[in-house]
């Protein structure tokens, strides 16, 4: 069976896991290309004009899946991947969303993800919502996705090894990796000769000890990450500048940028907001990433 | 004795300062919201939060200006934003210079430590039962209000003098306020009812349209542009399901009691929107079937710009209405919104719906 996988979203964090969960259990998965100028005007086009950015990508590579040929399309619902925390409202509502703007084109696979719950409701979830699934292999994989998981977590090492200033670019993993939406923004960052940390280089327990500097614990995820590795830049001085990256609209964002630049207000540690929508134009931001690690650069001239 | 002061919800002040002052504490109700306020709220607050954080942080700074030195929030646990916004309200208003301390009253199921924390606060010298007694007098005053409310939305459309229901209307509201026991708020409630079924009446029989959407934008005139009057003046009766006092009975006294049941607006999201999107995002999706099952003429959605989950809900609701073949007007409103683009907006709106409902009489008189 083939199943269609959209580069986009949480793909670019989860891929490891999605593609072995896939292959296990004897499914092909059909990858999109990466984002490109065609799948975002499809995007635009299938959406409400309010929805973020990186839906209306999601919804552009959704569309060009459904011209493949492929016999379902993988759209999970994501509600939590801790206790207690959640996603944005649009990844939960997700997969209405695409059956609403797709039709019933094509079947979709959308299983609810809540790993707030035990593992034989997941494995009964799963079996529920993909009744491909064979529940003894389905079994064996989720517990190999776990593994699989945390060995990619692990990974995580700096983008570009260069020795120049160190420059945290924290935001959702599907608007740093996705070179289309940021224009290239680790690779011009990387010419410059800067050093670029991202989320997913702080550890477990790195962003913790950032995160323990909130007021109230946060309940979105992604959110909570990216506000316990700015804090924990601050409090170690583990870089020497922070990018943070944002699309426009995003809900969760509105709050943690501004919670972010209040305390940053208060320290030595120059941070810049970059807001991506589908009007951005690429001079523009490349323009202000210089000026910042110029900025950098002459900090310690003067 | 405390120097309190909460953001504005609608008529929502009358039942908190009741509360607050039979607990012994001044009251400082903030202005009602201006231009000022909102002005306050978008220069101080964050760039595309919603608008509810910026007009309830416009009526912080006001209060703070007025003296007050303790402020009342409501909290919550995602995934709708406004469970942050204390937090937010409370670091910017710190960076601006202002000395105070902030309540924050969370959702009592999972928080009932700091809930109590909160009620303590509150309730300060009085006894247990004062507090019981101030919050009780509260929710008979909301229910009241609620119930006024509701009747002016079915009068409005049917009345000829729409100024003298409006006056009528304020002054039942000042009569609830001033009423010290629930005997008394009991008898403003009845007496304005009365008075306002005595208004002399069109014959018409006025078009029918559902308002839907997130509870601050259908709980606040000044957010929403006084659209429910907008709708009534022009012979259109709005009805409403989300009223402060049900969300209250709903969400935080049979939530905490674990009692809480799907609401019939959530079943009937469920085809369409199957999971519970925070907000009230399933809330307006339910709505929006229910208003095309019960025959209505019209739904009107109003939300906040960038308002996550009503966006979600707004696309599946397009669907909705176009298959049902329902007039659907979508207002997402911030400091932006103009008055002038909105009344021909809502006027056109109103067209459709006469028209509409001309071809249904041709139809079935012909």
């Amino acid at each position: 069976m083939r199943v269609g996988l959209p580069r986009a979203l949480l793909y670019f964090k989860y891929y490891p896991v999605l593609e072995q969960l896939f292959r296990s259990n004897g499914w092909e998965p059909v990858v999109s290309t990466p984002t490109n100028k065609r799948k975002l005007e499809q995007g635009l086009a299938l959406c409400e004009d309010e929805v973020c950015l990186p839906v209306k990508v999601m919804m552009g590579h959704v569309r060009s899946l459904a011209e493949q040929d492929i016999d379902a399309l993988f759209v999970p619902r994501v509600v939590s991947l801790e206790r207690k925390r959640y996603f944005c409202p649009k990844f939960l509502g997700l997969p209405d969303m695409v059956r609403c703007s797709l039709g019933n084109e094509i079947p979709l696979i959308s299983p609810t993800v809540n790993l707030s719950w035990s593992r034989l409701k997941i494995w009964q979830e799963g079996l529920k919502s993909c009744n491909c699934l064979k529940p003894w292999r389905w079994w064996l994989s989720l517990n190999s996705a776990a593994r699989i998981h945390r060995r990619h977590l692990q990974a995580g090492e700096p983008v570009s090894p260069g020795g120049g200033k160190r420059v945290a670019v924290l935001g959702h993993c599907y608007n740093i990796y996705d070179e289309y939406v940021n224009f290239g923004l680790l690779n011009t960052l990387a010419q410059l000769g800067v050093t670029v940390l991202t989320v997913e280089n702080f550890t477990r327990e790195q962003i913790e000890e950032g995160a323990r500097g909130l007021s109230k614990d946060l309940f979105w995820s992604y959110g909570r990450d990216v506000v316990g590795a700015a804090f924990y830049c601050l409090a170690r001085g583990a870089a020497d500048g922070v990018i943070l990256v944002a699309s426009f609209g995003c809900g969760p964002d509105s709050l943690i940028i501004e919670i972010i630049q209040q305390r940053f207000a208060r320290f030595d540690i120059p941070l810049m907001c970059l807001t991506l929508d589908e009007h951005a134009a690429d001079t523009g931001l490349v323009t202000r990433v210089e000026a910042f690690v110029d900025m950098l650069n002459w900090r310690d001239v003067c | 004795m405390l120097k309190i002061a909460f953001p504005h919800l609608g008529y929502c002040a009358i039942p908190l300062r009741a509360m607050l002052a039979r607990l012994g504490h001044e009251v400082v109700v903030p202005p009602p919201i201006s231009r000022k306020t909102i002005d306050l709220g978008t220069r101080y607050g964050p760039e595309f939060a919603c608008y509810p954080l910026k007009l309830g942080l416009g009526n912080f700074i006001e209060a703070l200006e007025m003296g007050a030195d303790t402020l009342l929030m409501g909290g919550g646990i995602g995934p709708c934003r406004f469970g942050y916004y204390a937090q937010v309200q409370k670091e910017i208003l710190a960076s601006l210079g202002y000395k105070f301390r902030m309540i924050v009253i969370e959702p009592p199921l999972g928080h009932a430590r700091q809930v109590l924390a909160a009620a303590r606060e509150l309730k300060g010298k009085e006894s247990w039962l004062a507090l019981a007694e101030a919050a009780w007098l509260a929710l008979f005053k909301l229910r009241a209000c609620d119930d006024i409310h509701r009747a002016c939305l079915y009068w409005r459309p049917r009345v000829v003098d729409k100024t003298g229901l409006s006056r009528l209307y304020k002054k039942a509201l000042a009569a609830v306020d001033r009423a010290e026991t629930p005997g008394a708020v009991r008898e403003a409630r009845a007496a304005a009812l009365a008075a306002m079924e005595k208004l002399p009446q069109n014959a018409v029989v006025p078009p029918r349209v559902a308002l839907v959407g997130e509870v601050y934008l259908l709980a606040e005139p000044a957010a929403n542009l006084y659209i429910e009057e907008k709708l009534g003046n022009m012979g259109i009766e709005v009805v409403r399901h989300v009223w402060i006092s049900e969300w209250l009975k709903v969400n935080i006294f049979l939530d905490f009691l674990r009692l809480r049941r799907r609401e019939q607006a959530e079943k009937l999201a469920r085809p369409h929107l199957s999971c519970f999107v925070g907000g009230h995002g399933q809330h307006s999706v339910g709505e929006t079937v229910k208003a095309a099952r019960d025959g209505l003429d019209g739904v009107v959605h109003v939300y906040p710009f960038t308002c996550t989950p009503e966006i979600v809900a707004r696309g599946i609701m397009h669907k909705i209405a176009a298959k049902h073949g329902l007039p659907l007007a979508c207002f997402s409103l911030d400091e932006h919104s103009g008055e002038a683009g909105f009344v021909t907006r809502l006027e056109a709106f109103a067209d459709i719906i006469r028209a509409n409902r001309s071809k249904k009489e041709a139809v079935r008189h012909g």
